[in-house]
């Protein structure tokens, strides 16, 4: 589902969610294409081979408006801030809930590309991870 | 009061004043014979022993002081050779040696993890916030990828379809 909280603006960065389930199944890798050169770092850093897509969102955002990217399992991303750095990076708000649960709050500053994981809970044999990429 | 050698050697070589010359000749009549042996000794030596003429001399001058010339040239290059590493060619190899070894260290040094701009990749968490009891936050920012870890969270029922 997606929310658009403001009018596009070309020059605003857009803002791509993924949903991974991450697990030790026999099944293959299958990541977004925007993902694919972080899929053996991800399996190293969290020990599990297999990376299954749940789920995708991608929003654009003026700057100072608020943005939701949901994903299955009751899971969204709430963007609360976006704006660009003195050096050219993206400074961004994220907020991680689970139903009316705020699980996270976090400010980063991202290169647009550039995704931020976010591991989340475990469910069946693995756990649920969240990337968030802000820009293309 | 001169001694007999100092006489003798004098009455050899003629140098004696004709008085002592007397006086020394009939005091020592027995020694008459060796002045005339030693006059033929010398004139022998004379002959004999005497430096060879050179039949071109000043080509030997010539040459003498081409080989000196030529002997001080070498001196003058070993000593060229030996200042090589100089104070200024020592400085600038010193200098040379310190930007080569700070290139090495920017290339070889790892950057801060999360931030390797060479490759493009830039996740650098500034803050993180967890309100759930028991739910913590801690960040892995490793070259390529930074993860947040949420530990503590309630699992997902395993029979909810996120498919």
């Amino acid at each position: 589902m997606l929310h658009l909280s403001a009018r596009a603006d070309p020059a605003a960065p857009d803002v791509w969610g993924c949903l991974i389930y991450a697990s030790n199944s026999t099944a293959p890798v299958q990541t977004p294409g925007r993902l694919n050169r972080y899929d053996k770092k991800l399996e190293q850093e969290t020990g599990f081979s297999s990376l299954q897509t749940l789920g995708e969102n991608q929003a654009q955002f003026t700057g100072g408006h608020s943005g939701v990217l949901t994903f299955p399992g009751d899971l969204r991303i709430a963007v609360t801030s976006i704006s660009r750095s003195p050096d050219g990076k993206i400074l961004v708000g994220l907020e991680l809930f689970r139903g009316e649960k705020q699980l996270l709050l976090t400010q980063a500053r991202l290169n647009q590309g550039s995704p931020l994981f976010i591991r989340g809970p475990a469910w069946r044999q693995g756990e649920l991870i969240i990337a968030v990429v802000v820009g293309s | 009061m001169k001694t007999f050698e100092e006489r003798y050697t004098a009455w050899l070589d003629g140098a004696l004043p004709d008085a002592e010359k007397e006086a020394f000749e009939q005091e020592h009549p027995d020694l008459a014979g060796e002045r005339e042996q030693g006059a033929v000794l010398r004139r022998l030596l004379r002959e004999h022993l005497s430096a060879p003429q050179l039949p071109n001399p000043d080509f030997f001058n010539s040459q003498l002081l081409a080989q000196i010339e030529h002997e001080q040239a070498g001196a003058e290059k070993r000593k060229v050779r030996r200042t090589w590493f100089s104070l200024p060619r020592l400085a600038w190899a010193g200098i040379g040696s310190a930007l080569a070894a700070i290139g090495l260290m920017v290339a070889l040094v790892p950057h801060e993890q999360g931030k390797d701009d060479r490759n493009g990749y830039v996740a650098e968490v500034l803050k993180t916030q967890t309100s759930q009891p028991g739910v913590k936050a801690t960040v892995d920012a490793k070259k390529d990828v930074t993860i947040i870890k949420l530990d503590g969270l309630e699992t997902v029922p395993p029979d909810k379809d996120l498919k």
